[in-house]
C-alpha cells in the first residue's frame, strides 16, 4: 500500500470549512459569568511602559538639540586627553608621595 | 486595530462592561469554529469558548494595541485549544481501537485500487479525524492549522508563540507519525 498517497488522501479528506455556528444567546451566557469577576483595568506597567516609549523620540530630539546648540567650533578632545593624563598621573604622584 | 473596537477596549477598561458582548458577538463564530476543531463534544467546545472570552477580559488591560485585536485574540484562542488537547491527551479513550464498517471498506477499496477510494467520502473524513485525534497535542496543532485550515508556516508560529523552525520540524514529524499509524493499520489488516 502506498502510504505517501493514503496520507495525502486522508489529508484531503480532512479539509473542511469550519464549523462557526453559534448557540442561542450564547454571549449572554458569558456575559453572565463576567459580572462575578473583577473589572479588567490597564496594567500600570505597561502604562509606564507605554508613556517612556513615547518619550524616547522627545528625548533623542532635546538630546540632537543640546548638541547641535552647544559651542560648535570648540574642540574639547584634546583638553579631555589633557585632563584624562593629569587625573591618572596625579593619582601616581599622590601615591609616591605617600611612600 | 478598527477606531470602533479600540473604543470598546477603552470603554470596558473604563468599566463598561456590556461593551464586552459586542466583541464577543463579533468574534464568537470564528472561535467556534477553531473550538470545534478540536474538541467533539459539544460542552466540550463551550468550554474552550468560554475560557478564551473569560481569559480575554481578564488579561484585556495588557493588550497593547499595537498588532489588531483580532490577532491577540487568536492567540489566545490557539493557545486555549492547545492546554484543553494536552489537559485531556491522558484520559482520552484510544481512538484507533476499532475502525467502523465503512472505514475498512475504504482502506480495503484504497488498497485494492487508490483512485476507487475516494477523498470526498464520510469514511475517509471519519478515518483521518481518528487518527488526527490519535496524535499527540503539539502534532495536533500544527497538523490541523497547516493541512486543513491550511495556514503559513509563519501564521502558525505567530499563533501558537514558537519558532518557524520549531513549527517546521513539528509538521514534519507530525506528518511522519501519521504515516507510521497507517502503516500499523496496514500492517494489522492486510498482513
Amino acid at each position: 500500500m502506498d502510504l505517501d498517497k493514503l496520507t495525502e488522501k486522508l489529508l484531503k479528506a480532512a479539509k473542511s470549512p469550519a464549523d462557526e455556528a453559534v448557540p442561542y444567546a450564547f454571549e449572554k451566557r458569558i456575559m453572565a459569568h463576567l459580572s462575578d469577576l473583577p473589572k479588567p483595568v490597564l496594567d500600570p506597567l505597561l502604562f509606564w511602559a507605554r508613556a517612556l516609549w513615547n518619550a524616547v523620540p522627545v528625548c533623542l530630539a532635546l538630546c540632537l538639540g543640546a548638541f547641535l546648540l552647544s559651542e560648535p567650533g570648540h574642540s574639547s578632545s584634546t583638553s579631555l586627553d589633557v585632563e584624562l593624563k593629569n587625573t591618572v598621573m596625579y593619582s601616581s604622584e599622590v601615591f609616591a608621595q605617600v611612600w | 486595530m478598527d477606531n470602533h473596537e479600540s473604543k470598546l477596549i477603552a470603554a470596558i477598561l473604563r468599566g463598561e462592561v456590556e461593551a464586552f458582548e459586542v466583541l464577543i458577538e463579533r468574534y464568537q463564530p470564528r472561535i467556534f469554529g477553531n473550538a470545534r476543531r478540536y474538541a467533539r463534544r459539544t460542552d466540550e467546545v463551550e468550554d474552550i469558548v468560554q475560557e478564551v472570552f473569560i481569559k480575554a477580559y481578564q488579561k484585556l488591560g495588557t493588550f497593547r494595541g499595537e498588532a489588531p485585536f483580532e490577532h491577540w485574540l487568536m492567540r489566545l484562542t490557539t493557545r486555549t485549544c492547545y492546554d484543553f488537547l494536552r489537559r485531556h491527551q491522558k484520559n482520552r479513550e484510544h481512538p484507533l481501537a476499532e475502525l467502523s464498517e465503512d472505514e475498512n471498506d475504504w482502506l480495503e477499496r484504497f488498497a485494492a485500487s487508490p483512485e476507487s477510494a475516494h477523498d470526498e467520502e464520510d469514511a475517509a473524513r471519519q478515518l483521518v479525524s481518528k487518527i488526527i485525534e490519535s496524535l499527540n497535542a503539539e502534532d495536533r496543532m500544527v497538523i490541523t492549522m497547516q493541512e486543513i485550515e491550511e495556514k503559513s508556516v509563519k501564521e502558525i508560529a505567530q499563533l501558537t508563540g514558537w519558532s518557524e523552525s520549531k513549527v517546521k520540524v513539528r509538521a514534519f514529524r507530525a506528518r511522519n507519525q501519521m504515516r507510521k499509524i497507517l502503516a500499523r493499520i496496514a500492517k494489522e489488516k492486510f498482513l
